[in-house]
């Protein structure tokens, strides 16, 4: 049961993110404009959009269709308004529809952590901001959608309770002390396998690994993740290098904990998946370094990549990138979950005076390990010494990507990462 | 303890200063609002906050707060952040004017521009252009790649010589006009004619720096010099502009002789330059217009060239202000002190003020924290100041080999970007690494 249960929280990203429609931001809030992206083979004039409630309608209006073979694109709508808390379903006439929720951005009575899990997860919810009068609280009565739930007291006063059972969807929590009732709409989302993007935030990791290098090297990647929260953070990982795992395989992040991993088999990178309301509290570093010549330097550090910096559906530019024959040069390109590309190919370009370099690539995938990003690498030819140029990749349609070049000294073997910045 | 002392006295310090009165004691969440994202205004004041009032008369904003306490009972000054919802605005320029208890005057007031975000047929870019704009060509792109018969700036018709096709959009000369928000006019050769409303907002190279229009994108370093062990420093950057549309920026940070206007700042469509920075080894932004400035790419490295045959150099990250830290601790995780590398802290806050900074080290349960106050400093002239950070540095002191240690830093305040980076040096090969600060969580 225990492997079946892992095998299938590894297979959930992929499972739940593929699709033809999504709403960006992933995870919309009350103070955030939305757009809809969804695929099509013909490029719309314009759209009419229709609200009525919960229920979103959107219609290409004069669509223009290719006769012959037909290009897919992506076609993305903003909303005309910022939408109150809820849950609302989009539905693109002659394509599809999807659900997704709109949490509350605006001030909050109390803090809930975790404030989303699945229908049947129950889990430990720890709230703060209330003042009880009694150290007990047992002057406070917590409700979750007008459902009084059992709380304890943590050492640091905060209160605890075990998030109830219930449907998907987003749900009211109030508090109430004496004749006074807070409430906090929409604080606890509870979400299916199809919304796991709206809940989880992806963290890359581009390399975890260690691994022989030419030249005598000995690679090794040293990742560090602290919690300096006091709750648990549930997230989906795979960064103990455990080898085949039976239980427990990656536990949470215990509450004021700090954590290596040194050298698990990743080398095409690994996503930490956090859940959102708690992944700005992780601090995260990495590093890579050749242990045949530690004396030589402490490493180079290589980005973790949190959603902010992932590109979404536009080409990344590297710049002033070594071709000198001294160096070994490798882009290394990562793809989140295709959301909505139907192809994995794209193309590292290089500008030499007039004439361009294109060297394509196609982002694969191990099946097995969906918790691994889509990746490709491309060496650079070498050019002339100092030779430097600039990096334009373009990546498939909407692609949530990332991509960065190691240069690597040929005798020294010193590393210099190139990020996009 | 310590920590509580230490923040209470930098807080006083900075409030007892006369700065209510500057405009950057407002801020905006978000820092560059749209016509469809909800505004709150964060303002400080002192004493505390019993109640405020918003009212908004045309494009005035007027903010009352009414103090917690008398102000003359308020000793020490502690400062308090009073979150007033504004809500959704139509686009247009408008001030926020605070008032403060029975205060006649405007203590505190700021500027802000709310930029138009509806979906429509017509893009114009750059949205930030120069009262003079010197040539600067305005880019207009149809998403149906519509033909344009006519085009208007404000009440300004562009002529047809002026305007050219290339690649499927239409560019033209900027006009010249007074500072403001201008709707922008266009007439296609099919259709209804579209307007654009606020699309150009021009702005004033004497003016204050408006911060919804513009973000500061810091280079941690940019300097040449000799190190310790005949090491020779130098910074290398690179920026590059991918857009078909030129970037105006408001100053430069690459080497350029000006002989006539503009100096460095216009990057054109295409544009590239890459350059050995110096004279800013404490850092500077690049003041670029928020509407453009996730389009343009940058490269930072530093190398030892007395020893280039060996490596590439370590990147440096260049800091978007999206990527600083605000109200929050920093926290840079598995720092050495081993005697084999000199670790050195380098802290940036934008908004800030000669306050200091305070550094924890936590050394994992081997030996207690230890607790730093680091003085913050910036060096400026009057034009120049709002692009160069508040500075601190510490050497970190040197512990046993092979140790590694959290390092904590409290930097900035009331909303203040703030960044921080340590790098590491071997003694003998003069290798760097570069570890950067993540993570809002703060210290556990």
């Amino acid at each position: 049961v225990k492997i079946a249960t892992t095998l299938l929280t590894l297979l959930l990203p992929s499972a739940a993110l593929a699709s033809q429609i999504h709403v960006v931001p992933f995870s919309p809030t009350s103070a955030t404009p939305i757009e809809v992206h969804y695929l099509s083979s013909c490029r719309a004039r314009t759209h009419s959009i229709a609200r009525d409630g919960r229920e979103i309608v959107i219609t290409a209006l004069d669509p223009q269709c290719p006769a012959v073979l037909p290009i897919p694109i992506v076609e993305k709508v903003k909303l005309p308004e910022v939408l109150p808390i809820g849950v609302y379903h989009v539905t693109i006439q002659e394509v599809g529809g999807m659900d997704f929720a709109v949490r509350n951005a605006g001030p909050k009575p109390f803090e809930l952590h975790p404030s989303a899990m699945y229908p049947n997860d129950g889990l430990p919810v720890r709230m703060s901001g209330v003042r009880c009068g009694k150290a007990d609280c047992s002057d406070v009565t917590v409700r979750v959608e007008n459902e009084p739930v059992a709380i304890t007291v943590g050492d640091d006063g905060a209160i605890w309770f075990t998030a109830p059972d219930h449907e998907q969807g987003l749900v009211d929590v109030t508090v109430q002390k004496a004749d006074f009732v807070t409430i906090s709409p929409g604080a606890l989302y509870y979400f299916g396998r199809q919304d796991y993007l709206a809940a989880y935030e992806p963290i890359l990791f581009p390399v975890l690994f260690a691994a022989d290098g030419a030249y005598g090297s000995r690679w090794r990647a040293e990742a560090t993740v602290s919690n300096p929260a006091p709750w648990t953070v549930h997230a989906d990982y795979t960064l103990h290098n455990i080898g085949p795992c039976i239980q427990d395989c990656d536990p949470p992040f215990e509450p004021k904990s700090f954590e290596k991993f040194l050298g698990a088999a990743y080398p095409r990178g690994t996503v930490l998946w956090a859940p959102r309301s708690e992944a700005s509290h992780l601090a995260v570093a990495l590093r890579i370094r050749d242990v045949s010549r530690q004396e030589v330097g402490y490493g180079t550090e290589v980005p973790v990549v949190r959603e902010r910096d992932f590109v979404h559906g536009s080409n990344i530019h590297l710049l002033d990138v070594p071709l000198d024959p001294r160096y070994r040069v490798k882009v290394r390109i990562y793809m989140i979950e295709p959301v909505l590309a139907p192809s994995t190919g794209g193309a590292v370009r290089i500008r030499r005076g007039t004439e361009v370099l294109e060297l394509p690539f196609t982002l694969t995938h191990r099946q097995v390990f969906a918790i691994e990003p889509y990746y490709a690498e491309v060496d650079l030819p070498q050019g002339v010494a100092g030779e430097r140029v600039n990096l334009d990749i373009s990546m498939p349609l909407d692609a949530i990507g990332w991509a960065f070049a190691s240069v690597t000294n040929n005798e020294t073997q010193q590393v210099t990462i190139i990020a996009p910045q | 303890v310590r920590r509580v002392v230490w923040r209470c006295f930098a807080v006083c310090l900075f409030f007892a200063a006369p700065l209510l009165a500057q405009d950057g004691r407002i801020t905006l969440d978000p820092p560059a609002p749209t016509s469809l994202t909800p505004i709150d205004a964060h303002v400080f004041v002192l004493c505390g906050e019993k109640s405020h009032t918003v009212t908004r008369v045309g494009n005035v904003i007027k903010i009352h707060v009414e103090p917690g306490v008398q102000v003359e009972l308020c000793d020490p000054p502690v400062p308090y952040l009073v979150r007033v919802s504004i809500g959704t605005l139509p686009v247009g320029e408008y001030r926020i004017e605070v008032t403060v208890g029975a205060l006649d005057s405007i203590p505190a007031s700021r500027a802000f521009v709310v930029r138009d975000a509806a979906q429509r047929d017509f893009e114009i870019h750059p949205f930030a252009v120069p009262t003079n704009p010197f040539g600067l060509r305005l880019h207009l792109s149809s998403t149906h790649d519509a033909e344009v018969d006519r085009v208007f700036v404000g009440d300004v018709e562009i002529s047809q010589a002026n305007l050219t096709r290339e690649n499927g959009a239409y560019t033209f000369p900027a006009p010249t006009r007074g500072r403001g928000l201008v709707d922008v006019r266009i007439v296609p050769k099919a259709g209804d004619s579209v307007t654009l409303p606020g699309a150009l907002y021009y702005y004033d190279f004497g003016a204050p720096i408006d911060n919804s229009v513009f973000e500061r994108i810091l280079f941690p370093v940019l300097f040449q010099g000799a190190g310790a062990h005949g090491s020779q420093w130098v910074s290398e950057a690179a920026i590059a502009n991918p857009q078909p549309w030129a970037v105006e920026t408001v100053n430069h940070v690459f080497p350029f002789v000006c002989i006539f206007y503009p100096c460095g700042e216009r990057l054109d469509p295409e544009f590239f330059i890459s350059f050995s920075g110096h004279g800013y080894p404490h850092g500077i932004a690049l003041i670029a217009p928020r509407a453009e400035a996730d389009g343009l790419s940058f490269s930072l490295r530093v190398r030892d060239t007395a020893r280039s045959a060996e490596g590439y150099g370590t990147q440096v990250p260049v800091v978007r202000e999206g990527q600083m830290f605000r109200n929050t601790d920093l926290t840079l995780l598995d720092i050495p002190i081993d005697p084999r590398y000199r670790t050195k802290l380098r802290m940036y806050a934008f908004d800030y003020g000669e306050h200091g900074a305070y550094v924890t080290i936590d050394r994992a349960g081997s030996a207690p924290s230890e607790s730093f106050f680091v003085p913050v400093r910036r060096t400026c002239d009057f034009n120049l100041c709002e692009a160069i950070p508040w500075y601190g540095e510490l050497d970190l002191p040197s512990g046993n080999v092979d140790e590694r240690v959290n390092v904590y830093v409290t930097i900035g305040d009331a909303d203040s970007p703030a960044w921080a980076f340590a790098s590491i040096t071997n003694n003998e090969t003069q290798q760097v690494t570069i570890v950067t600060a993540d993570g809002e969580g703060g210290r556990p």
